[in-house]
């Protein structure tokens, strides 16, 4: 018999075994996000002269086209980023869980390789391809394509091309996780009513991979948008990214209020548009999908 | 809901393998307008994959399909004019209930209006005209069930395929949409094949049954048919359970045999097939017609011991040894007790109940 007694110390133990990594959170992330907060509040740097709360960094950066325009393209690539995963990630993640066995195993190693090699390493990876005299621009030349290099390199598209393959595992993992929850006589009862192929995947497939494409779109968006190493090398030092600008603001220059206005308002950002992309995926015509049953 | 129940459907030596094994092992039907036949037989004797063969899920090897007298063996599913009830229902979850019975209609671009005409019509078939708007998940089990039965029927397929479809309910709820759906089945006249291992289900439903075993057909026949008169041992102890005793045949005349069991039972019973003096056969009784009593034997009649009870309420099943076999006699309520373990008595089974069937290879 269940009693309230026993309920109650089931939720202590289930609280209990939560409480070493709710602790982690708060110390390595709720704290420092409240401490940049209080920083770019501050009137100037806390060891300068002259305190006080004020809200200039903010000003400063609304009233400046040079932020607005890094902050625009910041989100402009980590959008292009999450759209290209999801359109490259998806036929990945239905061949993934489409594959059985060692097929499968092999698959899924070769996706993952990613994930296993520094963010570094791969990003100066693609400075070798893309660089002016880099293996594109070499076959480019060689073919009579172009006479002299093109500029690839420390461009938007570098970037992208960068961030898209290190972010492709990432929503590659998550869309093939849902395509594995459905039921595979769900995909022969439609075809039994007379859906094709292309019918199959708008109307069933599609439809039922919906909470894994929501989970991979904010995982690569969140981590495009904030990506340091892949804008640095990839964009090089005149392409400004949001999280060059922090950098150099905290880092560099130690402007903190200022640093920590630009991290608030990229971290604000990123969180508000994810939220309302889940809203709109949430309620959205398949909603009934993303209901736990 | 008009038109429907003109449909036949033939089955000409289709033979299916997986990986060199035989699945479906040389199989010829044919079934009637309006007629529901089941496929009945253990996991693995080629039922569903006979099932999957005219939904098309499946190729065969060779051999023909024909609906209404067209091939479409080589079609795709979604070209052939059937509707499958699923075993699982496999409803569309993320689709409101009138969205998964629209489906079908939607995909062959049937106007807006008529599509809900047609929905409505199939729901109040179902008795669910008024959970058009919620999601699958919001229903029991039996009314997934049904609406997997509405979203075949709103088709108006030429064929309705059900791959067990009763299999994941309870048996109360079982026995009830049993009795629906073959009403439902009547009341439209639509052409039928209905997947069970399940015996009882195959019997209550069917207009006939076809049993199959190792991918073959072992036997077609109405359920009464099939019940009293199997052609095989595997049948009679399928359909029904059966006492099959090994026998050598002793005499014939005309499709009555005379056996013996142990070289001391003799038995006289009805031929399945043409039997041969000296041949080792199976005599074939039901429990119900091993008949109990004090007295001294008759004809068909031998002493036997009383091994075991077994009391089910209704009914009781006596356990008799007979020489070197075990006959189960079923006796109604409250008559077990007259028989305790240990007693002699003399069983009788009637000459018309006894059938010889060939022994299995």
């Amino acid at each position: 018999m269940m009693t309230f007694g026993t309920q109650r110390r089931r939720r202590l133990v289930a609280w209990g075994l939560l409480a070493p990594v709710l602790l982690l959170y708060a110390i390595m992330l709720v704290a420092p996000l409240i401490n940049l907060l209080v920083q770019s509040l501050h009137a100037a740097a806390p060891e300068q002269a002259g305190g006080g709360i004020s809200l200039a960094a903010y000003a400063r950066f609304f009233g400046d086209a040079f932020f607005l325009t890094v902050m625009a393209r910041t989100l402009r690539v980590a959008a292009i980023v999450a759209v290209l995963c999801l359109l490259f990630g998806w036929p990945l993640a239905y061949h993934l869980s489409a594959a059985r066995g060692r097929t499968r195993a092999y698959l899924t190693l070769v996706i993952m390789v990613p994930l296993l090699i520094s963010v570094v390493v791969r990003s100066f990876g693609w400075v070798v391809i893309l660089g002016p005299h880099g293996l594109v621009n070499n076959t480019l030349m060689v073919l009579g394509l172009t006479d002299e290099p093109l500029r690839l390199l420390f461009t938007e598209g570098a970037v992208i091309v960068g961030a898209v393959h290190m972010l492709l595992p990432l929503m590659v993992l998550p869309i093939s996780a849902a395509l594995d929850n459905i039921d595979p006589a769900v995909i022969r009862a439609a075809r039994n009513l007379g859906a094709g192929p292309v019918r199959v995947f708008a109307r069933v497939l599609l439809p039922l991979s919906l909470p894994g494409v929501l989970a991979g779109l904010t995982i690569t968006f969140g981590l495009a948008a904030s990506a340091f190493v892949t804008p640095a090398a990839l964009g090089g030092a005149r392409l400004k990214f949001m999280s060059s600008l922090i950098y150099q603001y905290n880092v560099i220059v130690l402007d903190w209020p200022f640093g920590g206005a630009l991290s608030v308002i990229l971290v604000a950002t990123t969180v508000l548009i994810l939220a309302l992309t889940t809203c709109a995926f949430e309620r959205g015509p398949f909603r009934a999908v993303f209901r736990r049953s | 809901m008009p038109d429907l129940g003109v449909s036949t459907v033939e089955l000409d030596h289709i033979v299916k393998r997986y990986n060199g094994l035989i699945a479906v092992d040389d199989v010829t039907l044919s079934i009637g307008p309006g007629e529901l036949v089941t496929l009945l037989g253990p996991s693995g004797c080629g039922k569903t994959s006979t099932l999957n063969l005219i939904a098309g899920f499946l190729l065969p090897d060779s051999g023909s399909i024909r609906i209404n007298g067209s091939s479409v063996e080589r079609l795709p599913p979604h070209r052939r004019n059937t509707a499958m009830v699923f075993q699982g229902y496999a409803l569309f979850p993320h689709l409101t209930v009138a969205r998964n019975v629209a489906f079908g209609l939607e995909m062959r671009r049937v106007p807006r209006p008529e599509i809900e005409r047609r929905v409505g019509e199939a729901l109040e078939l179902v008795r669910l005209a008024a959970f058009g708007g919620r999601y699958p998940a919001q229903l029991s089990g039996g009314q997934q069930q049904r609406v997997a039965i509405a979203r075949a029927l709103a088709l108006r397929p030429d064929v309705l395929l059900m791959d067990e479809p009763l299999s994941n309910l309870d048996a109360k709820l079982r026995e009830e949409m049993r009795g629906e759906i073959r009403a439902l089945q009547q009341q439209l006249g639509i052409t039928t094949v209905y997947v069970t291992h399940d015996q009882e289900e195959a019997l209550a439903l069917s207009d006939r049954v076809v049993v199959m075993q190792s991918g073959r057909i072992e036997q077609v026949g109405a359920p009464r048919e099939i019940y009293r008169m199997p052609c095989t041992a595997f049948v009679a102890d399928f359909i029904g359970g059966a006492n099959l005793v090994p026998v050598r045949v002793v005499s014939t005349a005309g499709d009555v045999a005379a056996v013996i069991a142990d070289d001391r039972f003799r038995f006289r019973g009805r031929a399945a097939t043409p039997a041969s003096v000296g041949a080792d056969m199976l005599l074939m009784v039901r429990p119900e017609h091993v008949h109990l009593a004090a007295g001294p034997a008759g004809a068909n009649s031998h002493p036997a011991t009383v091994i075991g009870t077994a009391f089910l309420g209704g009914l009781s099943f006596v356990q008799l040894r007979l020489g070197r076999h075990v006959l189960r006699a079923r006796i109604t309520e409250g008559n077990a007790d007259a028989y305790p373990v240990g007693s002699e008595v003399s069983v009788c089974c009637p000459a018309d109940n006894c059938a010889v069937l060939p022994a299995p290879r």
